[in-house]
């Protein structure tokens, strides 16, 4: 098990290093002067070389590269271009409320997308079936950040219930988590229900009917476990999804997380800011996939007898 | 005439052969499709947006409706001369929403196109050679989807600049690992088989094979990707342009219009209303149809 | 079958739930119910059971770029640096001097100006001002590339005792004054600053009426007011600037009461305001002009007749509709009526595309141009929209581009654009301060003249207005300058633009100021 783990995780890190080196490739495309950005207009020319040179931004994309690789793995990100203070630090700062609100985001629709999945399968045909399947298709088709602005007009301003925005308190989350987390739910919930219904129809779930298991425990302990498999697959996903919706949902929430950092970065082209929010997300996003791959050992042995 | 007896239909020799004729495999899938009524509404509405896109011009002039501002009617809501009302800049919003398809859809199909085919020929090289040069790939592959798909598609915008060739070329470029995995999953699944052993018996090159063998045996599952691919095109390129990294004015584009209506959303919700409805049916009809074609395509439920 | 039947339900469900949250998002009523018995709770909420709020959150679009006053000069870090530091001299608001941490001042000759300082200040760490802190600063600001303008003149600060200080100009400086009350012009105290040195901005030591509590990036900066303000108690004991950066939400949250006044309100919301009796906007012309800037030194902009041609296809009322929903005032000048040396009577450009195709004829472009047309933030995006399509009446062609707001700056000071979108606040009121920086040719690039603009005839009027004291004799520079500068259409003036704040109707001690410096110490319930 843990030489599974282990193997897994060690994967993870020359995933790390090529999203860094494809996305400094990326941004080296950018037009622009760097230096001249981060000195203003008054700087002479003397002191544009002196950065430029310090910085090395004269030398080969290569070796730039390098030297950003060998700051990297001691922990430097660099120095942001707009605000003149460390990356790591804005980072540092703004990171967690993504992170908090991708959680919430998933649990409300981890929450909402499995029973209503399960229900799904097991009415199969009904009623009921019918509509959560097409509310999921509406709900997966919703572009995320007219339904956020619609939700803030119904119960903002029009209820009250919640604040409009900003990032204070559990009240201010919901909103935010809502919107982010439906169309990840209307699409666990189609996986959920798919996933079930194969189950379902496999023999030894039969076998379990005719024994007389109680349909409860048959749905619980039998089919679920076994249709976990491309559910948990979905939802890691989607939480890479919805990293990239924070973005929109950032905006129009006014949350002051990473995802509108990103996008004013790479707005003002500040590449250091922009690499180290990026280089941030693809490992975090790494990092989930590598929980999902051990989760998946958990749920079926048979993928952890392969490590063994 | 001999009659044959299946279970208790008594059926001639003609009526037995035309039953279990091979048929093509498009009229199964079409026949199987026909049968989910969801999947043909699906397909129906994106046959009508196709025919609007294309006869755009026939239903709105550009130049003189499209982009034409209009200061003084500004913000009207929807009345008869104005089906859907007009903009912030006194604009016939159905006439933009019309022209909006076209370039939704080209968009959609443009990207999804470059991903496909430079995805697809990856993954079945992948596939078919499998080793070392399968491990590359894949490994390149793992790079592309450990950044979330609207982040890439985001950076190489930014990079290269707003333009509606740069949006497709973005939003195609993340997505090529999804059609990479998929080609080349089914090509590990039939490359075993005993047909392509003899091909390679008879001396086919490599490429031949590929190209003759694989590549239409994995369309399924790639068509299924492609169409749902167009949906996430579609929705890329509208949240793009809601941040300003998308089309540029005036020209008009679904996410770019609702963009502009968000700071009118309680005066006149119609700019926002009418292009985020085209949206949702956009994409829902596409993932009906996608829906659809994967249960028709899927071998295991003939 | 019933797949079908549910798409129907749904699709029903969907629909009522829009009409009803369309109707309810239109008209107020339901939301000022809401509201008021939101806005008690939030109330006692905030202050664990006080009847009355002490907290007072103010929301801006963008968030601060740095504390330290020397090291920018954009509008949303004066609006916090404003609170926390003094200046020798500010402006009231009716835009008269008045002493901050200067107690009186007068003129020793026409390069000298003695300020007598106030005694007894204490900085917000404790320690004394002195006219030590003075000369640092003045010293300091030299030192920082965007606000170095509007010191340079000042050749030495002589420190004459602990409260008594002289600054030098190398020439006669007419808006000496107006530079030193402009919001970069901040003192620091040098003990802090040496102590701290490149750190200063994240622990802002002033003699302002509020303190620095705590800074989250891109969400608020906390100040509690400074119980030794040298003006008297502040009556605001907390005040929070909150970053919402968009429009509509600005104003939602003002209306639910989560903040109790907001900065830059979204145009087409100012009628919500007023017509709620639960708010009240503040409103009156401010010193700001909005103009199209073109890029004097790129062709076809280099040719007179086409930079006429341009000022004659504008469609300037339109653009007023549509940036400000009406409530800006045509410019015919580059400064406002509120500016010393304001020409009325300069040659004006009516919007006539006819005479602008003409004269691009004549300029060798009868079937038009192409060009690009840089802008940035919502409310210029929009007038960019407007203003491409005027132009493309007349047969140019522009594509416009969106940029963010520092890359706009560093870009548009670099003189790579074509045409761009910009304004001036004038925080002076004073000819000078709204000319010099815009078009004398030694200010072009970051210090202002983004047109590149340059005419030796206007460098010297302007030059003249600068170094003449008696402040009768001024405008009559500014105005010769204005009709050369609008003679040459160096640029296309758009609008002037009102200066307004929204708040709470209950909130006390709001008051406007013309060049939007506005000073929150004195809010509360």
């Amino acid at each position: 098990m843990f030489k599974y783990i282990l193997k897994r995780f060690l994967m993870v890190i020359p995933v790390i290093i090529g999203v860094s080196f494809l996305v400094y490739f990326i941004i080296s495309l950018t037009p622009g002067d760097p230096v001249k950005m981060m000195l203003g207009e008054e700087a002479s020319e003397e002191s544009i070389q002196e950065v430029r040179d310090e910085l090395g931004l004269d030398k080969p994309i290569i070796v730039q590269y390098f030297k950003y690789i060998s700051k990297l793995v001691r922990g430097d990100l660099g120095v942001s271009y707009r605000s003149k203070r460390p990356v790591l630090g804005e980072i540092v700062a703004r990171f967690p409320i993504t992170l908090k609100l991708t959680f919430w985001s998933m649990l409300v629709a981890i929450i909402i997308a499995v029973p209503l999945g399960i229900i799904s399968a097991t009415k199969q045909y009904t009623l009921t079936d019918s509509i959560c399947s097409v509310a999921a298709l509406i709900g997966a088709a919703v572009p995320n950040f007219w339904y956020g602005l619609m939700l803030i007009i119904w119960f903002s301003l029009g209820l009250g219930w919640f604040p409009s925005g900003g990032y204070e308190g559990i009240k201010s989350m919901v909103l935010p988590s809502i919107t982010l987390g439906t169309t990840a739910a209307a699409i666990i919930t189609r996986m959920t229900r798919s996933s079930m219904l194969e189950v379902v129809r496999q023999d030894y779930i039969r076998t379990a009917k005719a024994k007389g298991v109680n349909k409860k425990v048959v749905i619980r302990k039998h089919a679920l476990r076994n249709a976990l498999i491309p559910i948990v697959t979905v939802v890691g996903l989607q939480f890479g999804h919805m990293l990239g919706g924070m973005v929109l949902t950032e905006t129009v929430f006014s949350i002051p997380g990473m995802g509108r950092l990103m996008v004013d970065s790479i707005k003002s082209k500040d590449t250091p800011m922009v690499l180290g929010c990026i280089i941030t997300l693809a490992t975090v996003f790494s990092l989930v996939n590598l929980c999902i791959d051990i989760l998946y050992a958990f749920i079926d042995p048979r993928i952890k007898s392969v490590y063994k | 005439m001999e009659n044959v007896e299946i279970g208790k239909d008594l059926l001639s020799k003609e009526e037995i052969i035309k039953k279990y004729k091979k048929r093509s495999q498009f009229w199964e899938v079409w026949r199987r499709l026909r049968k989910n009524k969801l999947a043909i509404i699906g397909l129906i509405i994106i046959i009508l947006l196709a025919i609007v896109a294309i006869g755009a011009d026939f239903i709105a002039d550009y130049d003189t409706i499209v982009i034409k501002q209009n200061i003084k009617g500004r913000l009207q809501p929807p009345s008869s001369e104005h089906i859907f009302g007009t903009d912030e800049y006194g604009r016939d919003i159905f006439a933009r929403l019309v022209h909006g398809t076209r370039v939704s859809l080209t968009v959609g199909l443009i990207s999804v196109s470059i991903a496909l085919i430079i995805g697809g020929f990856l993954g079945a090289i992948a596939g078919y050679y499998g080793n070392k040069i399968d491990n590359v790939i894949m490994r390149v592959m793992d790079i592309f989807l450990a950044v979330p798909n609207i982040l890439l598609a985001i950076a190489i915008v930014s990079a290269l600049g707003t333009s509606i060739i740069n949006l497709m070329i973005a939003v195609g470029i993340s997505s090529i690992p999804s059609y990479a995995r998929i080609v080349r999953a089914s090509v590990l699944s039939i490359k075993d088989q005993e047909f392509v052993e003899a091909a390679r018996a008879i001396g086919s090159k490599d490429i031949t094979i590929i190209i003759s063998h694989i590549i239409p045996n994995s369309l399924a599952p790639v068509i299924v990707q492609a169409t749902l691919g167009v949906a996430n095109a579609i929705l890329s390129t509208a949240a793009m342009s809601f941040i300003g990294l998308g089309i540029q004015p005036p020209a008009p584009e679904w996410g770019a219009m609702l963009s502009g209506g968000r700071t009118f959303l309680r005066d006149a919700s119609h700019i926002t209303i009418f292009p985020g409805i085209a949206i949702m049916i956009t994409i829902l009809s596409l993932n009906m149809l996608g829906d659809g074609l994967r249960d028709a395509l899927d071998p295991k439920l003939k | 079958m019933k797949k079908l039947i549910s798409l129907l339900i749904v699709t029903m469900l969907l629909i009522s739930m829009f009409v009803t949250g369309c109707s309810s998002g239109d008209t107020n009523a339901p939301a000022n119910n809401a509201n008021e018995s939101n806005s008690e709770e939030k109330s006692d909420g905030n202050n664990e059971g006080k009847p009355k709020k002490t907290e007072i959150v103010f929301a801006q679009k963008a968030d601060i770029v740095s504390l330290d006053p020397h090291a920018t000069n954009d509008s949303p870090s004066a609006n916090l640096t404003r609170q926390i530091y003094s200046s020798l001299v500010r402006t009231n608001v009716n835009m008269e001097y008045e002493g901050d941490l200067a107690e009186s001042w007068k003129a020793l000759s026409p390069t000298e100006w003695e300020f007598k300082l106030r005694q007894g200040v204490k900085w917000h760490d404790g320690s004394d001002f002195k006219a030590s802190d003075v000369k640092f600063s003045i010293e300091r600001q030299k030192q920082g590339p965007q606000v170095k303008h509007l010191v340079n003149m000042i050749t030495e600060v002589k420190v004459i005792d602990d409260y008594t200080v002289v600054l030098v100009t190398d020439e006669p400086c007419g808006p000496l004054l107006a530079n030193l009350a402009h919001s970069a012009s901040r003192i620091v105290p040098e003990k802090a600053c040496t102590e701290y040195g490149d750190k200063f901005a994240e622990h802002p030591t002033g003699t302002g009426p509020m303190k620095f509590v705590e800074w989250i990036p891109g969400d608020r900066v906390v100040l509690e007011r400074n119980e030794d303000y040298f003006e008297g108690l502040p009556a605001t004991e907390r005040l929070v600037m909150r970053v919402i950066p968009e429009g509509t939400s600005r104003t939602i949250a003002l209306e639910t009461g989560e903040v109790d006044l907001i900065l830059d309100v979204e145009p087409i919301d100012k009628v919500k305001i007023e017509n709620n009796p639960d708010l009240k906007l503040y409103e009156e012309m401010s010193n700001r002009t909005e103009w199209l800037s073109l890029n004097n030194k790129k062709a076809p902009f280099d040719n007179k007749l086409v930079r006429q041609a341009i000022n004659y296809a504008i469609d300037k009322e339109s653009v007023i509709e549509v940036a400000t929903d009406g409530r800006g005032m045509v410019a015919n000048t580059v400064i406002g009526p509120t500016v010393l040396g304001y020409n009325p009577n300069v040659k004006a450009y009516e919007y006539n595309p006819e005479k602008a195709k003409q004269l691009l004829a004549e300029a060798g472009f009868p079937d038009g141009f192409s060009t690009t047309l840089w802008s940035s933030g919502d409310v210029r995006n929009r007038a960019a929209e407007v203003i491409q399509s005027n132009l493309a009446e007349v047969g140019i062609t522009a594509e416009i581009e969106l940029m963010e707001w520092g890359a706009y700056l560093d870009k548009t000071s670099a003189g790579e654009h074509d045409m761009h979108l910009l304004g001036w606040s004038n925080l002076t009121a004073d000819g000078d301060g709204g000319m010099y920086p815009n078009f004398h040719s030694s200010s072009q690039g970051a210090s202002g003249n983004r047109s590149f603009f340059e005419n030796a005839e206007v460098d010297k009027l302007l030059e003249q207005g600068r170094v003449e004291t008696d402040f009768s004799k001024r405008p009559k520079y500014y105005q010769d300058a204005q009709d050369i500068i609008m003679e040459e259409a160096a640029m296309v003036p758009l609008y002037f633009q009102p200066t307004e704040v929204g708040a709470r109707a209950d909130l006390q001690g709001v008051e406007l100021h013309p060049g939007s410096l506005h000073r929150f110490h004195m809010l509360h319930y």
